[in-house]
């Protein structure tokens, strides 16, 4: 019996978590443009899809409101990819099969380089909502790709900016990065172009930890056995973790005061939802990612943020931006190709200005949006509502980030 | 006359869909020795299962002090005063023999059980013993060690499988000694399966005879003894 | 204290760790030989029950000792229910079966645990006491790690007291080695079997509470420790609570030792443990040759 009413409990829940998030009816009105959202909407990085669809839900509901695009309504699709790439490919292919040309979100890297081959056979556009890859818009180019977050190159190289302009007195910069290519490359990447701007400053230890790791403290005491005594002073940590790696390493940290013995943290690849769960014992760190609620002065920021505050009672974060701003690029696109038609979209995507709460931007040849890179510094407050505070943000610019 | 200790009637039994025992009844009165003798694989050691509810499905009824068993299990049925010594003695290897012997007390009555002096003084043998594995036992030494645990619980009812196999003439002497005098201190009754007829009616007050699954003869030691054509049927194998 | 002593200390806390995960596994199938493939799902209630007791908020150290204790029982119940439930059918089942059913059921933990606590990462603070460094000569061991090897200590000497020592341990070994004959000697089978495995879940709920401090909670939890504490296990010896203390520190010290001095392999170190292990002793460190190890402590 017991096990009947759990696999029932569980079926149930299989079938609810689709369905609850979204804020909205369905619409299912004959004629209405839908637009496909493969998202990772559940496990460890569910947070990533759910906010992304806060964001783009409430895009299609403002545009609705306002009449739609060309006189359709858009309407949201969204499949789970769970953070498998099989399940983005199996996703694309059921959509595919219901007629729907346009797709959005994509959690990780990965799932943006198992669903682009398969699009562009296909015809179908892939809107990276949230994949970071370089490899995207250089090597593995192809038209149907067009990113909406930075890539992670442009992170990186926001950083390397970053610690130029706001930290000199740092001489030296350490690195803990999860282990696997990217995470390799970009932290080469990072201490090549500081090399570049500030010719002094040199790169100490690199630690590099599993993906997957949860006990971390070996990794932490292999970074911090080898800093100086005067190392609070100078040297910078180049932090790229996010989500649960950043918390293992923030809490069993704590013990040896390992972010302490540092001047400044850069997180790379971080953001808010990640300090929002660490709460007081969050360390003082600066995110470098895609989007800060209040960095950003344009009037279609601040209509967003009221109106996501007023929708999901929270401020939005890069996630929820990136679903928004993927929404709005795309009616950007369709209102000036006056077609639905995938090569009309592609081609108007190359030529329109973008409207985002970041400001008008711009598509380049490469499918990268030239765009503002956000570092904003969080760091742990009991007295705080929320147990944290964001004090200082920056836009670092969009010609400073380039490559 | 009065109820026998144990009684089976109707009794049907099973391993999976293989039927082996049919229609059995068979009665154990209180005090006396029944030796249950039958070929190998004609239902002797299921009969014993059967009683103890272990290991096989069965039908009908097995009444015991006048209570029926057959929905009670294993463990209740070893505690109303049943013992089953099976036929691979099963002694714990990993556990030494003191350890063994004080199983035995968990299906005892309470406060009934026999102190493990009163066994090394019954089995002087066991004695030097006590210390060591059970994996360092002989066959013979096990045998002891599975009779002395059975006697711990001070069993109403004391199920012997096969208790000489594969021992030497004169531990299989040693081993009917044992029986005889825990009949003599306790006036245990006992349900002796065997093989070697020889000895089980050396021991036995009645004899009851099973043949592919069905009994085939029930009564005194005397009646059978006297019957020439069952001696020749079943004590030449 | 260098290169040499810093990966020690570092390596015992986590194989401690990996300890108190891996020995509720190990005494679940030492006695009843079922590989509980859902044990991480109960790890992953020990932690987020942590989690709710505490409210997410700072607690002094006793207390949160106690709220670990509180939530290892808690834990320790739902595994009795599901006992009854789920795995009384499994014990005569062939491994397999009760491998896949086990597997089911750690899904439904999962589930059940997006249901319950959402799927945004959830994090409960240290205590302050636990953030400190205790100094033993030249030697400085985080303090939380000295509460962890006190508490493995405990667990070890306690898991031997109680089957060594005991007139329960005794049953818990007959029932373990025969279960038949166990019963023939009137020992009530299945209530040792629900004392052990609530025990054994205890533990897994303890090691959950134990960890929640150090790291997010997702429900992930429940698959993420489930390989290593499996692997522990293995190369412990089934059924052993020494070998799988031995196995679990040699675990941790391989990857403490690899990560300070040769990191780009210890990403492997699992599987360079069990590879060393499945060449040169087969068996596991407490198992004997052919057959899987007889419970002991």
């Amino acid at each position: 019996m017991i096990v009947r009413r759990m696999l029932v409990l569980s079926a149930l829940f299989a079938l609810a978590v689709p369905l609850a998030p979204s804020p909205s009816r369905a619409q299912g009105t004959a004629g209405a443009l839908k637009i496909g959202l493969i998202d990772t909407i559940s496990g460890a990085y569910a947070q990533v899809g759910t906010d992304t669809q806060h964001g783009a839900q409430l895009a299609i509901d403002e545009i609705n409101a306002a009449g739609g695009v060309g006189g359709r309504r858009l309407e949201l699709v969204v499949k789970d990819e769970q953070l498998n790439p099989t399940a983005t490919v199996q996703a694309l292919r059921e959509l595919q099969s219901a007629g729907v040309t346009i797709t959005m979100g994509y959690a990780s890297s990965a799932d943006c380089l198992a669903a682009l081959p398969v699009a562009a056979q296909n015809d179908m556009l892939v809107m990276g909502s949230n994949c970071i890859a370089t490899a995207l818009t250089t090597t593995k180019f192809d038209k149907h790709f067009f990113r909406v977050a930075p890539s992670d190159t442009m992170l990186t190289s926001a950083a390397a900016q970053f610690a130029h302009e706001h930290f000199p007195a740092i001489g030296t910069w350490d690195a803990y990065a999860p282990d696997y290519v990217t995470g390799h490359d970009d932290w080469t990447f990072f201490s090549e172009k500081l090399r570049r701007l500030s010719p002094g400053v040199q790169t100490g230890k690199a630690v590099f930890v599993p993906l997957a790791a949860q006990d971390v403290r070996s990794y932490v005491t292999a970074l911090s056995s080898d800093l100086p005594a005067d190392s609070a002073k100078s040297h910078g940590l180049y932090l790229a973790t996010f989500g649960g790696a950043t918390a293992a390493v923030v809490k069993q940290g704590k013990p040896e005061n390992l972010f302490g013995k540092f001047a400044a943290t850069i997180n790379v690849g971080g953001s808010e939802p990640t300090a929002a769960q660490l709460g007081a014992d969050f360390p003082d760190a600066w995110f470098v990612y895609d989007y800060y609620h209040r960095a950003y002065a344009t009037a279609m920021n601040r209509r967003f943020v009221a109106a996501y505050q007023k929708a999901y009672r929270d401020a939005p974060n890069s996630w929820s931006y990136e679903g928004y701003a993927t929404i709005y690029a795309l009616r950007s696109a369709i209102d000036r190709a006056k077609s639905v038609g995938v090569d009309q979209i592609i081609a108007a995507l190359e030529q329109a200005p973008i409207s985002t709460p970041k400001g008008v931007l711009h598509y380049r040849s490469d499918h990268e949006l030239a765009q503002p890179v956000t570092v904003f510094e969080c760091k742990g407050d009991a007295s705080a509502p929320k147990q944290y505070t964001c004090p200082h943000w920056a836009a670092i610019p969009a010609d400073k980030v380039a490559k | 006359m009065a109820e026998p200790l144990l009684a089976l009637s109707d009794v049907h039994a099973y391993y999976g869909s293989a039927h082996v025992l049919f229609d059995l009844a068979l009665h154990v009165h209180a005090g006396s020795l029944l030796a249950l003798v039958g070929r190998n694989g004609a239902g002797k050691t299921t009969t014993a299962r059967t009683i103890l509810g272990a290991g096989v499905r069965s039908t009908g009824s097995v009444r015991f002090d006048g209570v029926e068993l057959a929905r009670i299990p294993t463990p209740l049925r070893a505690r109303r005063g049943i013992q089953l010594v099976p036929e691979d003695r099963r002694i714990y290897a990993g556990l030494t023999v003191r350890e063994n012997l004080l199983l035995g007390r968990h299906a005892a009555a309470d406060g009934g059980a026999l102190p493990l002096e009163r066994v090394t003084s019954l089995f002087p043998m066991l004695e030097p013993l006590m210390a060591r594995g059970g994996r360092e036992l002989s066959g013979g030494e096990q045998q002891l060690v599975a009779v002395a645990r059975a006697l711990v619980a001070r069993p109403r009812l004391l199920i012997l499988d096969e208790p000489t196999e594969g021992l030497a003439p004169v531990i299989v002497e040693q081993v009917g000694e044992a029986v005889r005098l825990l009949r003599a201190e306790f006036g245990t009754t006992v349900l002796l399966i065997e093989q070697n007829a020889a000895f089980a009616l050396d021991l036995a007050d009645h004899v009851a005879v099973i043949d592919q699954g069905r009994i085939a003869f029930s009564g005194t030691r005397d009646a059978f003894l006297g019957d020439p054509t069952l001696t020749e049927r079943f004590l030449t194998i | 204290m260098h290169n040499v002593l810093l990966p020690f200390v570092g390596g015992l806390g986590q194989g401690v760790l990996l300890f108190l995960i891996a020995s509720g596994l190990t005494l679940i199938y030492g006695v009843m030989r079922v590989l509980n493939f859902s044990h991480g799902g109960f790890f992953m209630l020990g932690a987020y029950f942590t989690y709710t007791l505490a409210r997410g908020h700072v607690l002094p150290a006793p207390l949160l000792v106690a709220v670990v204790v509180a939530a290892g029982l808690l834990t320790a119940l739902v595994g009795a229910i599901t006992e009854r439930g789920v795995f009384r059918r499994l014990y005569s089942l062939p491994e397999i079966s009760s491998l896949l059913a086990t597997f089911a059921l750690l899904l439904v933990f999962e589930g059940l645990g997006r249901l319950v606590w959402g799927i945004a990462p959830l994090s409960q603070p240290q205590s302050p006491a636990f953030l400190g460094e205790m100094h033993l000569g030249p030697v400085t061991l985080p303090s939380y790690d000295v509460f962890l090897y006190v508490v493995g200590a405990g667990v070890v000497v306690g898991l031997e007291w109680l089957v060594e020592k005991t007139e329960f341990g005794r049953m818990v070994r007959a029932t373990a080695a025969d279960r038949q004959m166990a019963a023939l000697l009137g020992i009530d089978v299945e209530r040792i079997f629900l004392a052990m495995f609530s025990l054994g879940i205890f533990l897994a709920g303890l090691g959950g509470g134990l960890v929640s401090p150090l790291i997010g909670l997702t429900p992930e939890l429940a698959v993420s420790f489930i390989i290593q504490a499996f692997a522990i296990v293995i190369v412990g010896g089934l059924g052993s609570v020494r070998g799988t203390l031995l196995a679990a520190i040699f675990f941790g010290l391989l990857n403490a030792y690899l990560v300070a001095l040769r990191p780009e392999l210890a990403d492997f170190s699992l599987y360079i443990g069990m590879g060393l292990f499945l060449i040169f002793r087969p068996q596991g460190i407490m198992g004997r040759a052919g057959s899987p190890g007889e419970l002991a402590a």
